[in-house]
């Protein structure tokens, strides 16, 4: 018996030991936070708009005649944890409590004291977002999402006033960014989060017939409530059409495998940059197609964000890391790491 | 496991002295794996108990339902999905007390912008799919909103669905908007109490 448990046991350490090494090195790796950052900036400017917009018809969603009413919107709430400090503002109180909001919602942008304005920016987000359930999409979804693995993260270390003022005061090391474990996790965060949904945008399409019969994005297309561009051309080349349904559910499908490869990742983000500009332009939902290519940007490698956001500010800091390169392996690498530091690129 | 490729910054090389880890290091860590854990198996769980779906994961899912719920985390994510439906639009009248009406139907397509339009869509989208006993409440209040908005006293609610024509009616000349297109459903009248 025992020649023959031998292996399996060994097999089974082995692989234990192995899962336990992979999920330190992909959780647990220090990591540049520009990246974060960027992220940061990006996601703000999204809020900042969404909320803003909110202002156009703030007595009609959030006044005491609004649309959704108390009564309803708690009894659509009735079994759930949802909390909204619009619950807590007097009729009188709509418009400071607006302009509140937005100027959290701008100090997180600008990256002002990051870890107090980016819980208060997560905390607007989901009160605006729990007083209008029937008003939401997927905009605020990801909008949600993305504010939350950035507060959780050192999203205001780079790219921000937060470090512009830290530099100016200069010090040993002011200079630098140093990586940091918890701006990996919040990054690797964004891109299993994005994963995950696509990996559910394309199963849950996988249980209606008109995506497996290539008629679906004619439905898309010839929803008038939708369009924003007249697509309905296509009519005359239904092979077209069978071609863009199967390709985006492929697309979504194959999404959380593929873009884990460095090889592929180039061609899985620019499908992403196609669907979601498709989205945008065809059917009239510009910021969910950008805030979706906002989470595929938690993809892009740190160095190409460095170079992005070094290149409008030539001699200041170089977009590259501070330090040599290590010729050491990735495990010794990830040793190290604690110790390293990477040159700012804000 | 093989982890992912981190681009991540290059790091410097090792020194002589490696930093000592921090007391409390590990614990941590520790701590952060389960809720990591935890957390992104609350992600999938969310879209994956939609239905159909099973009651293990369903089981599941209850579990971590307050977390979700409290970060707004709870979403299927089925955009367009199981495929997609022909829109719902509400028309109304809201009568003045003087006699004057004021008609619409929302969403209006010539709302901007479009974030705001979309909003409004939203509203009758997530209207058609009101669970039978949440209907009235509903109704009720999207006429509240429009006596309010327009000082109505009686507010009169259409719903209508906007049928989605073939690639063949498109071909034979059928447009989009074509009246035929429009399958009325009124609602009810509703008495609205001045603000």
């Amino acid at each position: 018996m025992r020649p023959v448990l031998s292996p399996v046991a060994r097999y089974l350490a082995g692989l234990a030991r192995s899962l336990a090494e992979g999920w330190d090195a992909f959780w647990f790796t220090p990591a540049d936070p520009t990246p974060l950052g960027l992220l940061r900036v990006l996601t703000g400017a999204m809020l900042l708009y969404t909320h803003a917009v909110w202002g156009l018809a703030l007595d009609d969603f959030f006044g005491p005649g609004a649309w959704l009413d108390a009564e309803l919107v708690r009894a659509l709430q009735a079994d759930e944890l949802a909390y909204s400090f619009w619950w807590l503002v007097p009729p009188g109180w709509l418009w400071p409590a607006f302009a509140a909001s937005m100027a959290a919602l701008a100090l997180f942008t600008i990256g002002l004291w990051t870890r107090a304005t980016s819980l208060l920016a997560l905390v607007v987000a989901i009160s605006f977002a729990q007083r209008t359930p029937a008003a939401q999409f997927g905009l605020d979804q990801i909008n949600v999402l993305l504010t939350l693995y950035l507060a959780l993260g050192p999203s205001g270390r780079a790219l921000s006033v937060d470090r512009w003022r830290a530099r100016r005061r200069g010090g040993p090391g002011a200079d630098r960014v140093a990586p940091s474990v918890a701006a990996n996790v919040a990054r690797r965060l964004i891109q299993v989060h994005m994963c995950v949904i696509y990996f559910f945008a394309a199963t849950s399409k996988l249980q209606g017939p008109a995506w497996w019969d290539g008629t679906a994005m004619w439905r898309a297309f010839a929803n008038l409530e939708y369009q924003s561009a007249d697509m309905t051309w296509l009519a005359w080349y239904p092979r077209l059409l069978d071609l863009i349904t199967h390709a985006s559910v492929l697309w979504e499908l194959s999404f959380c495998v593929l873009v884990w490869s460095p090889r592929l990742r180039p061609l899985v983000l620019a499908g992403a940059v196609v669907l979601h500009v498709g989205i945008g332009a065809c059917l009239g939902m510009w910021t969910f197609g950008l805030i979706m290519l906002v989470g595929c940007a938690s993809f892009l490698p740190a160095g190409a964000v460095r170079q992005l956001v070094a290149a409008p500010a030539p001699g200041r800091a170089r977009a590259t890391p501070a330090g040599a390169a290590s010729p050491a392996g990735p495990r010794d690498a990830v040793a190290a790491l604690p110790r390293a530091t990477v040159r700012a690129a804000d | 496991m093989d982890s992912p490729p981190n681009d991540d910054p290059v790091p410097e090389a090792p020194g002589p002295d490696p930093a000592p880890r921090r007391p409390g290091a590990r614990p941590l860590r520790w701590a952060v794996s389960l809720w990591l854990a935890f957390h992104v198996s609350a992600i999938i769980l969310a879209p994956a108990s939609v239905a159909p779906t099973s009651d293990l994961v369903r089981s599941a899912w209850a579990v971590c339902r307050p977390y979700l719920q409290a970060l707004y985390l709870n979403h299927g994510y089925h955009y367009f999905a199981p495929e997609p439906d022909p829109s719902t639009l509400l028309a109304f009248a809201a009568e003045r007390d003087d006699g004057t009406v004021v008609r619409g139907r929302i969403p209006d397509r010539a709302t901007r912008p479009r974030l705001l339009y979309h909003r409004h869509f939203m509203l009758t989208e997530h209207m058609a799919l009101a669970p039978p006993g949440l209907r009235e409440k509903w109704y009720g209040s999207y006429a509240a909103h429009l006596g309010h908005k327009y000082g109505a006293t009686r507010v009169s609610l259409t719903r209508q669905t906007h049928l989605l024509p073939t690639m063949e009616m498109v071909r034979r000349g059928v447009r989009l908007d074509d009246p035929a297109s429009y399958a009325e459903q009124p609602l009810g009248v509703y008495r609205c109490d001045p603000f």
